[in-house]
């Protein structure tokens, strides 16, 4: 082992970690997020989340019952519903692209979505 | 002498097939990467280099490579391992015969394992044409430290015996 040797060694691991936390960066892609609400298969709203701590909630009423969104920068999840199973409250956050929340009773979806989403799907 | 010789290299081109062989019933205790391996066959590509040169390097990573496949079945991987230790004999060569005086057999055969990484992700990459395979490559550089390290310290000790008996 001779002085380069240690030196190569740690410059391996070095680019290794930046490359590890690089590709982390790219595959969950969780910038630019889009909340889509879906209301009886139709899109109702389409927000664009920032990132930031302030949650609000959208409220939506149809024939089929009463919901409540509960909407902050990094996701957004069920806070009420009157449905009779309770699934959608349940579900709890979701917080990455492609994650899917839905309550079938009251037949409204939300969807998170991102903008670059380049990739469709990555297997290992 | 050339009889000698190529009978040394017939030798060492036979523990390399063997070596190649046993190392694929060999599993790692690591399953987040499917295709780590312990790269005992470059021991032989790394000596041969050391003991005998360039070309000689060259022709027994191929030849064990196409025999390895006869004997595993691998009709895939040949072209793995093929593009592999060509590649990382080539890098190998260069960073033995250039920069020798900076780097021991370890850093050598560090550089080897990269080469070799990036031999066999580019070939797979060509092959399943999807580049985002290269995300395995900071998990195979960090592994291949290790197998490198222990591939060079055993080429290390074997080189000077064999320079001894030639």
């Amino acid at each position: 082992m001779t002085k380069w040797d240690k030196i190569l060694i740690v410059a391996v691991i070095f680019f290794a970690l930046i490359g590890m936390f690089w590709i982390k960066e790219i595959t969950t892609n969780n910038e630019h997020l889009y909340l889509i609400i879906e209301v009886d298969g139709e899109a109702y709203k389409k927000i664009s989340l920032d990132g930031s701590d302030v949650s609000k909630t959208i409220e939506i009423n149809t024939k089929y019952g009463h919901s409540v969104i509960e909407i902050d920068g990094k996701g957004a999840r069920f806070l009420e519903s009157d449905c009779k199973d309770q699934l959608c409250v349940k579900m709890g956050k979701i917080t990455k692209s492609n994650q899917t929340s839905i309550c079938l009773p009251n037949r409204v979806s939300i969807k998170l979505i991102s903008e670059k989403s380049d990739v469709d799907i990555v297997s290992y | 002498m050339k009889v000698k010789k190529i009978i040394y290299l017939a030798l060492i081109t036979a523990i390399g097939i063997a070596l190649h062989i046993l190392e694929s019933s060999i599993p790692l205790p690591i399953s987040t990467i499917p295709g780590a391996k312990l790269g005992l066959a470059n021991i032989v590509n790394l000596v041969t280099l050391v003991v005998f040169g360039f070309k000689q390097a060259l022709v027994v990573a191929v030849l064990r490579c196409f025999v390895a496949t006869l004997g595993t079945g691998a009709v895939t991987g040949f072209f793995y391992s093929l593009a592999g230790s060509l590649l990382s004999t080539l890098i190998m060569w260069v960073v033995y015969k250039y920069f020798s005086k900076y780097f021991s057999l370890i850093g050598v055969s560090v550089f080897g394992a990269l080469a070799h990484n990036v031999a066999q992700l580019t070939v797979a990459s060509l092959m399943i044409e999807n580049y985002l395979i290269f995300t395995y490559l900071p998990m195979m550089m960090i592994i291949s430290l290790f197998t490198g390290y222990f591939v060079g310290l055993v080429a290390i000790y074997t080189s000077s015996h064999l320079k001894r008996i030639l």
